[in-house]
């Protein structure tokens, strides 16, 4: 049984699954597609860098699209509803695009001891609190989930797309382009609603490796920094939440953001 | 994804959206259907401007230290020459150069293979091909290929080799060639191959990998060089998909219905964006799609990774159990491909014509209309008479 089959296992295994599985990213069919390549595009959802690809739900959609290079339009993402690939895009392979998504995610209610191991595993313990000073840390937590994924695509020569801030409600925004930086660390900002975030948990899982995950808190310029030593694709995640508004129906808002990326083999 | 989010949004402009979008529809459909049955590429609808540039088969494979190349052009041919073979060009084109992935195995079961770089197609050697009217040889030109007086060659009329009922008894134009390894450059593993047909260098026809411009869903690829087909291809896939997704989205149920006749003729597939070329590669056993050999059953090999559309045809028009080898069997030897059989009429051309039910149409609706002019204008002028009456009446009193 190969590594990845036996997390794929534990997932399925994990009694919080059906409660916390909505980690998503993107994932092309290629992180290293080459020129005129028409390329597929999985929108991914599961747990530890393990999962299934999600039929494309047009309604959902808010972002889907490819930006071929800092200042150049977007080119969306175009797709059938209902099926997989989420999409499909044309790219060039000259230079490092960037793939982006934003869209709905869904609602759910977790019962509190749940709800907790979920706030703790993704570093939001803040919320554990408020929900204590609300007097509702017995109470099932209503949420209501968004989606904002990244990916960047390998090409012959870099670009500074990959650092470029498309206003995500939640957004990674690497230092450099991370698809050239064979050194082995990884550098980024985390974005709110265009400002740093501070007090952000980010998780780090190698494809390969999914179960050593690294972790970091952003500072209070939003930044951080995690030791991604080896070669391969990486997943990076951030999960950060708001209290829902006064007329919602659900208690809280959280908000959902994934960078997926090939790092080159350190020298 | 614009009409989709127009159809959501704005619910007093959905019904002339659905309207518009159900037109597009039958457009496509009766476009994807003229294609389906005029067609090939033994179908393609290039027979309109004449038959003898519609390309039939691409064959490829190895025989011992040469390769064997198969161009076939003008389908169902039944007739004695003279053809009208000398205005053409016939091409095959290789690239030797652009790279090739063997690892992705949907591409390895409908492509022999994934073109990684599609944007760098390009032909590294040409053969140019001109025949006189009675199919022999009238020039051949080899473009950068080596040892060209070793290349065998042969032009004539021999049996059609495609397996299809259709095509069973009758003949097409044929060019095989036997190409020693030493025309390509030492070592040269893997080859992608695509033929074609111009006229004064106009592109006429396309074929690449079998069966794939022939089905309705591909025929704007016909006229495309290579390099352009997945930029084509993504262009009409997002057009369909729009339309696809709109249909789908809606809550009337002919809108699903109509959306589900898109699903399976128009919409473009997942994968479906790839270039349309042969690719041949001696890493892998020959057998198409990794090139294509005489006595492949392609039609079924096709309809089992997702294209069904022949092998049904080939049920309608065959006989039970389908037969799943050529009518004629094929020479062991060079030139392979079967004597021709003997020439006979060609089926009787339809007589009924839907022309002058489309006057008498057009006639009537003209005569209707002016009937419903002169019913209006005589309404109007008495209903002005009347009322210019009651007025008068009204003043006097």
């Amino acid at each position: 049984m190969t590594l990845r089959a036996a997390v794929l296992v534990l997932a399925l295994l994990l009694p919080i699954r059906c409660a916390t599985a909505h980690d998503f990213w993107i994932e092309p069919a290629s992180y290293r597609p080459g020129a005129g390549f028409a390329l597929p595009v999985n929108l991914m959802v599961g747990e530890l860098f393990t999962g299934d690809a999600l039929p494309r739900d047009d309604s959902s959609i808010r972002l889907f699209a490819l930006y071929p290079g800092l200042t150049a339009p977007p080119r969306a993402v175009i797709g059938t509803d209902g099926i997989t690939p989420g999409g499909t895009v044309l790219v060039d392979g000259a230079r490092t695009a960037l793939l982006a998504f934003s869209g709905a995610g869904g609602v759910t209610e977790l019962p509190p001891d749940r709800f907790t191991a979920y706030l703790r595993s993704h570093g939001l313990e803040w919320v554990e609190v408020e929900q204590k000073a609300r007097g509702e840390e017995s109470e099932t937590a209503r949420e209501h989930f968004h989606r904002h994924a990244k990916a960047l695509l390998t090409a012959a020569a870099p670009d500074a797309v990959a650092g470029r801030v498309l206003g995500q409600t939640l957004e990674i925004v690497p230092d450099g382009d991370p698809t050239q930086d064979a050194s082995p660390s990884f550098s980024g900002r985390i974005l709110w609603r265009g400002e740093p975030l501070a007090g952000c948990l980010m998780i780090a899982r190698l494809y390969s490796d999914p179960l050593n995950a690294l972790q970091s808190r952003s500072d209070a310029a939003g930044r951080f920094s995690l030791p991604l030593a080896q070669g391969g694709v990486w997943l990076l995640q951030a999960v950060w939440m708001e209290r829902a508004g006064w007329f919602s129906g659900q208690d809280w808002e959280s908000h959902w953001s994934s960078l997926t990326f090939l790092k080159p083999e350190p020298r | 994804m614009g009409l989709l989010r127009a159809g959501r949004g704005a619910a007093k402009s959905g019904s002339a959206r659905c309207y518009l979008a159900v037109a597009v529809t039958i457009v496509l459909l009766l476009g994807g259907w003229t294609g389906g049955t005029l067609a090939s590429d033994h179908a393609d609808p290039v027979n309109l401007k004449g038959p003898e540039t519609n390309i039939t088969d691409l064959f490829f494979f190895p025989d011992g230290d040469r390769l064997i190349l198969i161009f076939n052009v003008r389908r169902a041919l039944t007739s004695p020459p003279p053809y009208d073979l000398s205005p053409y060009s016939y091409e095959i084109h290789i690239d030797l150069t652009t790279p090739l992935g063997f690892t992705n195995a949907s591409d390895l079961a409908r492509y022999g293979g994934t073109v990684l770089e599609p944007a760098k197609l390009h032909p590294d050697a040409t053969i140019r091909i001109r025949l006189n009217d009675d199919a022999s040889l009238k020039s051949i030109d080899y473009d950068s290929l080596a040892d060209t007086d070793q290349i065998r060659t042969h032009f004539a009329v021999r049996d059609d080799p495609f397996n299809f009922p259709r095509f069973y008894g009758v003949n097409a134009i044929t060019m095989v060639m036997s190409i020693p390894r030493t025309a390509f450059p030492a070592g040269q593993q893997d080859f992608i191959l695509w033929g074609t047909t111009a006229r004064k260098g106009e592109q006429i026809d396309h074929v690449g990998r079998s069966i794939r411009t022939q089905l309705p869903r591909f025929g704007f690829l016909n006229t495309l060089q290579p390099s352009e087909h997945v930029p084509a291809l993504m262009k009409q896939s997002a057009m369909r998909s729009d339309l696809y997704n709109f249909l789908k989205g809606n809550s009337e149920w002919w809108s699903a219905a109509i959306a589900e006749l898109v699903e399976s003729n128009v919409l473009l597939r997942s994968y479906d964006i790839q270039p349309d070329v042969m690719i041949y590669t001696d890493r892998r056993p020959v057998g198409y799609p990794n090139g294509r050999l005489l006595r492949d059953d392609v039609v079924a090999q096709t309809c089992a990774f997702g294209d069904c559309l022949l092998q049904e045809i080939s049920f309608i028009e065959g006989a039970f159990p389908r037969q799943t080898s050529n009518d004629k069997p094929f020479l062991s030897e060079f030139p392979y491909l079967a004597e021709a059989w003997p020439t006979k009429a060609p089926p009787a051309a339809p007589s009924r014509s839907l022309t002058p039910y489309l006057i008498g149409i057009a006639v009537l609706l003209i005569l209707l209309s002016w009937a419903l002019v002169q019913v209006i204008r005589w309404g109007w002028h008495h209903l002005w008479l009347w009322l210019r009456h009651a007025y008068f009446r009204w003043a006097a009193s």
